[in-house]
């Protein structure tokens, strides 16, 4: 209602003020003419009041001549003078001058006030001692009052005068009187008014009415007759002969009496005299109304403003409007272009929201915490494999498919969140879906509040990362592979920051530089190329790693470097300049130490097989070029021919056993026809087939005592044990038998063939099973030197061993270990071979 | 009281000590000449009251203003006034009345409510008499002698008041209006008082009143004033004295000066200023001497 009101009041201001003022104009009014009446009242209670004042002043002034003729009495000098007296002293001779000084006293007073005033003192017996004014008559009853009162004072009405009388004490009996005599008007003198003045005062005797001050005016007849109509002490307003003698209209009159003295007193004043100060009844109601034609005038010009205000408003409005409209249809066109380009926009960026979302994989949702209002998108349902009539708008179904043991982390972000730690929410867990199956999700989302903190809505997205998280499994797992074979590779690798310095170092350089990690760690460049040439082996140099990416090495030449130290290595360098945005440059080390053996033993065995072949190639070219000249074949053509055949056969021979070599190491096996094999039978059977040199006795073969079957290629064997046979044989030339036995080891069994030949020493033990070596220095034993080779080859290849074991001039033995198979291998592929006799 | 009667005399003595020494009394011409009028006063009832006013000091200042010189009042006292006017003492002997010795000269004319007698006669010359008086017997209140009725005979007053005196001691002041010897009382068996302490005339009545004395002789401007002022307290028996005029005094060879004082004198009758001075400072003095005033 005040806010209505307030309303109303404000479009009014003016009439508003007006209306205060008028309120307060009316209660002043009201208080004017209360006060109107009041001041009329105090006017006439004053003019009363002053008429009073005159009536106590005349009282008083005549009191106080009263009082001054007291006085007179009681002068020093009447003391003295009756003192005097008492003292005998004549009026000749010193009375006479205080009688003198009493008069003198009386004329000095009436000098001083300058009256006319009379004063005498008269004896007690009545005899006149002093009198001011000798020659004038003394009113009546003065004398007859003497020693009859002892103070008084009446009026003469006949002479107009006062007189007082006053008795003298002198020793608490009477020393005569003091009569002061004056006329009416002077004691009244002070306050009555001249004529000059525009109201008058009159003093009536109220016994006889008679005219005492001014004197009766002429012509104002009646004027008496009209005060006595007058009722003491009211106050009369008249137009009569009262105020004819003002010269006024109207006259106020007042009448008093003043007691004790018979006097009446009559004040006349101009009516205006008495009310001139009250503004007039009229006036007063005149300026009741002003203040409500003011608040007329105010509502008027309020009302004339506000629709000057309303005007000028609605011409501004209609002028807004107008460019208003003319704005707006430019806006309209401008607004339509843009819509058309905003839906178009739109329209573009919902298909590709959409899009962005389907393709994102995006679920929205959207939360207002404080109402529990809440969606979710069709997609955000569908990632959860639910139709969209199957979720219902509560957040709770949310939280219910949490994981439980991702609740807890949710929701300790989504709270954070809105307690404004966290600028967005995110949160990776896992989300059960329909079937009950979980998937991660990405929440995302961010909450909006208000200005007291409390969250309004908190929307977002849902986003299915399995995949990623698969993928990020798998990429987790392929860097712990390529981690572990980047710690477990066999080459060495220095990876520089883009810095130049050393980032990573594998434990594979390590070990290959013997150096500790803090040694590399760090280092620059060029420190680092110091550090290597430090390793370097005599003769060696690193080039440096700036030489390697500024001159690399021509063609197919590879940077080797030969470290220096307990177990020398050969290692080569390569430099790879990363793309990585971490990685400058690599540094692979790739230890070659036996891959140069191997090549420095392929030179070495291509310089043996060609120096083996060349020797029986060369008997063979030269006997054969000896045929071709026919003088020297026939004296022994046979002889050259046997000698052809011979070098031929071992060339054959050496040839063969490389190829047999060559294709057992490149395939690796992979043509062996393993079977199921009776050990024992096996071994029979290629003793029994094995050619005996002329001369010797054949291998002497001793029982396993138990079966033992393995898994061999049976030729492979046979052909370890004819080459084991053949080089018993060859190294035992002086005889001896050979000792062919089948033994049993923990899981394996093997088969020994023992020699009792030349044997070989520890040296010539250590390099049996190089290829193309022989124990034979002399060259006079006949072999390839691949025997051996052969036999290691293909034991390894049965996953056995091989050993021998040899003493100089004692003889050689060597073992082959199989390991057993379990009896109950399926019998297809076990060879039944019966046992055979043993020779013990 | 004593107090106040010891300061005027060391002022008076200060005035005398002051004033310039060997100045010869001087004429009108003189004076006029010499711009000043000194006015040889004495502190006595109201002709000279001391404060600086009194009827004469009015009198004579007025008259220094109407010969247009300035007015300087000299205190002087009863026993050195005609000294400090004519520079000599006063030597009387066997009703004889010399000058004697040489004294500065103080004044040009003595106005102090001076009583002219004869012996100051001879050696004085008076202006017209300015103020009347008379010498009364005074008594305390209290005294045994009763106040003569007083009668139209003069003389048989002043008898009938001196044989009252009888055995009583009376207070007189010499040399100067209350001299008994002036009045026959002296070498006649009276029992006379001589008051020396001062020759201030006012200080009679207290000392009558302190007991110092049975009876007093006081002049009529002293009654005049004492009667109200010891009202109740002294009385006056009669009179001692015939009436008596009171006037300035000029020295002998200043007459043009005393001309021009009586002159002004006229003047200040004629225009009823000297009637206001006599009714300032001796109210009631018309009924001692009506006819006194009465003619002037």
């Amino acid at each position: 209602m005040l806010s209505g009101l307030r309303r109303r009041i404000e479009g009014y201001p003016a009439t508003v003020v007006a209306g205060a003022f008028a309120l307060y104009a009316l209660i002043i009014t009201l208080h004017s003419l209360y006060a109107w009446r009041q001041m009329v009242e105090d006017a006439e209670r004053y003019l009363v009041e002053d008429v009073d004042r005159s009536v106590i002043e005349l009282a008083n002034l005549v009191a106080r001549f009263e009082a001054d003729n007291g006085m007179h009495a009681d002068i020093y000098e009447i003391q003295a003078f009756l003192q005097n007296r008492d003292l005998g002293m004549s009026m000749r001779y010193g009375l006479g001058a205080s009688l003198q000084a009493i008069e003198r006293r009386f004329e000095s007073h009436l000098e001083e006030h300058a009256s006319d005033q009379r004063i005498l003192y008269y004896a007690s017996d009545g005899g006149m001692l002093v009198d001011t004014a000798p020659d004038s008559p003394v009113p009546e009853g003065v004398v007859d009052r003497i020693g009859k009162v002892s103070a008084g004072v009446w009026l003469d009405v006949s002479r107009k005068q006062v007189v007082a009388i006053r008795s003298v004490r002198y020793k608490n009996a009477s020393g005569g009187v003091v009569v002061s005599i004056d006329s009416l008007e002077h004691i009244l003198k002070p306050m009555m008014l001249a004529d000059a003045k525009p109201w008058r005062e009159l003093v009536l005797d109220a016994t006889t009415r008679h005219w005492l001050i001014p004197d009766e005016p002429s012509g104002m007849q009646g004027m008496l007759r009209a005060i006595e109509s007058l009722e003491q002490g009211a106050v009369a307003v008249t137009d009569g002969v009262l105020a004819s003698w003002l010269d006024r209209e109207q006259a106020v009159v007042v009448r008093r009496g003043v007691s004790d003295l018979g006097l009446q007193l009559v004040k006349v004043m101009p009516a205006e005299l008495v009310y001139g100060h009250i503004p007039a009844l009229d006036v007063l109601l005149a300026a009741a109304a002003l203040p409500l034609v003011m608040v007329w005038g105010a509502h008027r010009l309020d009302r004339i403003r506000l629709s000057a205000e309303r005007l000028k408003t609605e011409v501004a409005l209609s002028n807004q409007r107008r460019q208003l409209v003319e704005q707006r249809n430019e806006e309209l066109s401008q607004e339509i272009e843009r819509r058309e380009q905003v839906e178009q926009a739109l329209t573009t960026s919902e298909e590709r929201w959409s899009l962005a979302i389907s393709g994102a994989n995006d679920g929205i949702w959207d939360w207002r915490p404080l109402t529990g209002e809440t969606f979710f998108s069709e997609r955000w349902k569908k990632l959860l494999g639910y139709q969209d009539d199957e979720i219902a708008a509560d957040f709770e179904e949310r939280d219910r498919r949490i994981h439980p043991d991702d609740w807890v982390m949710v929701m300790r972000r989504m709270q954070k969140h809105l307690d404004g730690a966290t600028r967005f929410y995110q949160c990776e867990y896992r989300m059960r879906q329909k079937d009950g199956d979980y998937i991660w999700v990405l929440e995302r989302g961010q909450a909006l509040h208000d200005e007291q903190g409390n969250t309004l809505r908190v929307t977002g997205s849902m986003t299915d990362i399995s995949e990623r998280r698969r993928a990020e499994a798998l990429l987790e797992e392929r860097n712990v592979q390529l981690n572990t074979i980047f710690e477990i590779s066999p080459d060495g690798m220095v990876s520089f920051g883009h810095g130049h310095r050393v980032e990573y170092v594998n434990p594979a350089f390590l070990r290959m530089t013997h150096l500790e990690l803090s040694d590399v760690r760090g280092l620059g460049e060029s420190e680092f190329d110091a550090l290597m040439n430090e390793l370097c082996a005599d003769g060696q140099r690193f080039r440096g790693i700036a030489a390697m990416h500024d001159h690399p090495l021509p063609g197919k030449q590879r940077e080797t470097l030969g470290l220096k130290g307990a177990g020398e290595r050969i290692l080569a360098v390569q430099l790879v300049v990363s793309k990585s945005e971490t990685i400058s440059r690599i540094l692979f080390f790739r230890d070659i130490t036996v891959e140069s053996e191997v090549d420095r033993m392929k030179s070495e065995f291509v310089s043996t097989a060609a120096h083996e072949l060349r020797t029986p190639l060369a008997s063979i070219y030269g006997y054969a070029e000896l045929l071709v000249a026919e003088s020297q074949v026939e004296s022994r053509p046979r002889l050259f021919a046997e000698t052809i055949f011979r070098e031929a056969a071992l060339v054959a021979s050496i040839i063969d056993e490389l190829l047999d070599l060559a294709r057992i190491e490149s395939r690796r096996g992979a043509d062996f026809v393993f079977k199921r094999q009776a050990l024992g039978q096996l071994v029979a059977t290629a003793v029994a087939a094995y050619p005996v040199p002329e001369g010797r006795a054949a291998p002497i073969l001793k029982s396993a005592g138990q079966p033992c079957w393995v898994r061999a290629d049976a030729s492979k064997l046979r052909q370890c044990l004819n080459n084991i046979l053949s080089n018993a044989y060859k190294y035992s030339p002086a005889g001896g038998a050979i000792e062919v036995e089948l033994t049993f080891g923990q899981g394996d069994c093997g088969v020994s063939v023992r020699d009792r030949g030349i044997g070989m020493s520890s040296e010539q033990l250590d390099r049996v099973f190089e290829r193309f070596y022989r124990a034979d220095s002399a060259g006079t034993i006949p072999g390839t030197g691949l025997g051996m080779s052969i036999v290691k080859e293909i034991i390894d290849l049965h996953g056995g061993r091989v050993t021998v074991e040899s003493r100089m001039g004692e003889g050689t033995a060597v073992l082959l270990r199989l390991p057993m198979i379990d009896a109950d291998v399926s019998t297809q592929d076990l060879v039944a071979v019966p046992l055979l006799s043993v020779h013990h | 009281m004593k107090v106040h009667t010891l300061a005027r005399q060391m002022l008076m003595a200060l005035w005398v000590v002051a004033m310039p020494v060997g100045t010869a009394s001087a004429d009108l011409d003189e004076i006029k000449q010499r711009g000043e009028l000194r006015h040889l006063g004495i502190p006595y009832a109201n002709f000279v009251t001391g404060a600086g006013d009194g009827l004469d000091v009015e009198l004579v200042r007025g008259f220094a203003e109407h010969i247009g010189v300035r007015y300087e009042l000299v205190y002087s006292d009863f026993y050195n006034v005609i000294r400090d006017l004519l520079g000599q003492d006063v030597e009387r002997r066997d009703g004889e009345v010399k000058l004697v010795g040489q004294y500065p000269v103080r004044g040009d004319m003595i106005a102090t409510g001076f009583t002219v007698l004869p012996w100051r006669q001879a050696v004085l010359l008076y202006s017209t008499p300015t103020f009347p008086s008379q010498v009364l017997l005074v008594a305390p209140a209290q005294s045994a002698t009763q106040p003569i009725p007083g009668s139209s005979d003069l003389n048989r007053d002043i008898h009938q008041t001196k044989g009252l005196i009888g055995d009583q001691s009376l207070l007189v002041m010499e040399r100067t209006c209350l001299d008994p010897a002036n009045y026959g009382l002296k070498d006649q068996g009276i029992n006379l008082r001589s008051y020396t302490r001062s020759t201030n005339i006012n200080e009679m009545a207290p000392t009558l009143l302190s007991g110092e004395a049975d009876l007093t002789l006081l002049d009529v401007p002293d009654v005049i004033l004492d009667l109200q002022k010891w009202a109740g307290k002294i009385k006056v028996i009669g009179p001692i004295s015939s009436h008596q005029d009171l006037a300035a005094a000029f020295p002998k060879d200043s007459p043009r000066l005393r001309e021009a004082y009586n002159e002004y004198l006229e003047m200040l009758k004629a225009s009823g200023e000297y009637r206001r001075l006599v009714d300032k400072y001796y109210p009631g003095i018309d009924s001692w001497f009506p006819e006194f005033f009465v003619s002037k």
